[in-house]
């Protein structure tokens, strides 16, 4: 709640990015999939509150990070008891791998080495609507809490069953269920043996409070921080799959610029892969340099309208307000109160234009994506804050059905807010169903 | 083509490549050592430092020819088996990182830097980083890093358990 506007004005992600965002449900039915997960304790969060359920799909978006309105997290406790938590959020270097496992870890009182986080992986993790907006700590990582919370609470359910007695009387402590008075303790993994337990979060359940906190919100260190300063932890541009190919796009001439005509014989004649699909040209070769080469010789034509220059483009964009045009798609218009009756019963009014440059956002790592196809079936490894609004545009772009697409989301060389769009993704995917076998792109700088 | 001899982290190798190939390119797609990082090709960001004969240097536009015998390191080849260097101890120590894709340049740059003055001030350290780019900024860290690192004494050397 903003208290000056009296209206509820969400952390904005970057909407202009958000405009391909189809608006998906994560499929509820699990259960075959938990039973893939063998014996254990899994404990999903459902969210299904009055205001969720009421908001359309669109206005989801429009919330900058409602949630859906089902499964948006759970955890999985193995009867070896591994803790493996799915998340849909992703790992760009703002360190939720570390902060996730540190909630876990302060409510289902099990160490932090023990919890694994599968994260933004569309086949394996609940929908999210992406990483973005600073909402992970205030979002994912409450509900976190609040499944470890009912996880630790099953478990100490289940000793007090076992050994007859009241759960107020048992603890939870490094992984165990113990008496508080008496001499009786139990790991989790016996209580679990053998069952396939289902437990949704439920309605009401206090969490420690953060004055109280022993791990969470702690400092500690980055949990796989040792295959980082050791080169060995595998960045989006960094996979590799037997037999894969390098890609190369041709790009545009300029923003929107349209292909006229194209020759691509001399590429052809280099033992390379060459793709023209419309607007999309592009070659996949043995490795980069021949990649780069093959592209280079391709010769193509662009039609482009004149683009307003640096200098131009405040006025440019004075002057081609789209008046009305809701450009997002998503009713994200309001008003309220009146700029002009503010104005006039203002004690001072300073009156001052400001403009700043088009900035981009540079991560370190640039857009990588490998791709790879079974028959119809999509795999695609990338570099992105929303795995699910990528596959939504693999779907799109191959006309094949969102079940047939997974994403995997490999932590990154961070993107703040500029690695929203499946654009290398496709392109990697359209070189590897021409290839006939898998496709790494990765962006240059030039 | 050329066949190219290498020795890098100890071993040698051979590799069937255009001597006009970066080293970075053939690191990463020819050796699968992709630990030396591409994030600009030019030699403006420092990911892909390397050490060649103990200095730095960007592997993305050290073309394959001109490094004949001399001995490259990468960041694969710094830690002792679970010996992890005193640098990249003082990285992880310290949390001097966030994406982390910077990380094996800066690790590799404040290598050579130790080896050359093992005990620098704070302005000679962001000296000698300054074509390092962290684009998480996480430079103050970093300069801490290679302080910790400094002051442990033995910063050629590969020190401490891993964890
Ligand atoms: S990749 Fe070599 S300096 Fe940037
Ligand atoms: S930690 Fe992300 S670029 Fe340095």
């Amino acid at each position: 709640m903003n208290p000056k506007l009296g209206v509820e004005v969400p952390i904005e992600p970057e909407r202009y990015e958000l405009r391909a965002a189809a608006p998906y449900c994560f499929d509820l039915d699990r259960r075959e999939f938990f039973k893939f997960l063998g014996a254990g304790l899994v404990v999903v969060s459902v969210l299904k509150t009055a205001a969720v359920a009421q908001e359309s799909g669109g206005n989801r978006q429009r919330r900058g990070e409602s949630l859906p309105n089902d499964i948006d997290a759970w955890l999985h406790i193995g009867d070896n008891g591994k803790v493996t938590v799915y998340t849909g959020k992703v790992e760009v270097g703002q360190n939720i791998r570390t902060s996730l496992s540190q909630a876990v870890s302060e409510e289902l009182h099990v160490p932090v080495e023990s919890i694994e986080m599968v994260m933004g992986d569309t086949q394996l993790t609940p929908f999210d609507m992406g990483t973005f907006g600073s909402r992970t700590t205030p979002t994912m990582n409450l509900q976190l809490r609040k499944v470890a919370s009912a996880a630790r609470d099953v478990l100490i359910g289940l000793a007090a069953k076992q050994w007859n007695t009241n759960p107020q009387e048992l603890i939870a402590i490094d992984g165990k269920v113990k008496e508080h008075a008496g001499e009786r303790s139990i790991e989790y993994a016996a209580l679990i043996k053998g069952q396939q337990l289902t437990q949704a979060l439920p309605a009401e359940d206090p969490l420690i409070p953060a004055s109280e906190w022993k791990v969470a919100g702690r400092p500690a260190a980055k949990v796989d921080g040792i295959d980082f300063v050791t080169g060995r932890h595998l960045y989006p541009s960094d996979q590799k799959l037997p037999g894969m190919l390098y890609g190369k796009v041709v790009r545009p001439s300029a923003f929107e610029a349209t292909l006229v005509s194209v020759d691509t014989q001399k590429a052809e004649q280099m033992g390379v892969t060459v793709v023209r699909d419309g607007n999309f040209v592009g070659v996949a070769a043995l490795n980069s340099q021949l990649a780069s080469s093959a592209a280079a010789a391709i010769h193509a034509e662009w039609k482009a309208e004149p683009q307003p220059s640096n200098k131009d483009l405040f006025d440019y964009l004075r002057k081609n307000v789209m008046e009305g045009k809701d450009v997002t798609g998503d009713g994200d218009r309001f008003d309220t109160g009146s700029v002009d009756e503010a104005m006039k019963s203002a004690d001072h009014r300073l009156q001052q234009t400001y403009t700043v440059q088009y900035i981009a956002h540079v991560p370190l790592e640039p857009r990588a994506a490998l791709a790879k196809w079974d028959g119809d079936r999509l795999t695609v490894w990338t570099g992105t804050q929303r795995p699910f609004g990528v596959r939504g545009q693999l779907a799109e772009a191959f006309h094949i059905p969102e079940e047939n697409v997974r994403v995997l989301m490999p932590d990154m060389g961070s993107g703040y807010g500029g690695k929203h769009t499946g654009e290398t993704a496709i392109e990697a995917a359209r070189l590897a169903r021409a290839a006939k076998r898998p496709v790494k792109v990765v962006w240059t700088r030039m | 083509m050329a066949t190219i001899r290498l020795a890098i982290n100890q071993k040698s190798y051979s590799v069937d490549v255009d001597p006009q190939t970066s080293l970075l390119t053939v690191l990463r797609e020819y050796l699968d050592l992709t630990g030396s990082k591409y994030g600009c090709g030019e030699g403006q960001c420092g990911a892909c430092t390397v050490l060649i004969d103990g200095k730095a240097q960007r592997s993305c536009v050290t073309r394959l020819g001109s490094v004949g015998q001399k001995q490259i390191t990468t960041i694969e080849g710094l830690a002792h088996g679970d010996q992890l260097h005193a640098v990249q101890r003082a990285f992880l120590d310290v949390g001097a990182l966030q994406c982390g894709y910077c990380t094996s340049g800066m690790i590799m740059s404040a290598v050579a830097l130790l080896k050359k003055n093992p005990s620098p001030s704070e302005s000679e350290i962001v000296d000698f980083m300054d074509g390092n780019i962290c684009r998480c900024g996480t430079y103050p860290r970093i300069v801490s890093a290679i302080q910790n690192a400094a002051t442990s004494g033995s910063a050629g050397e590969a020190k401490g358990a891993s964890r």
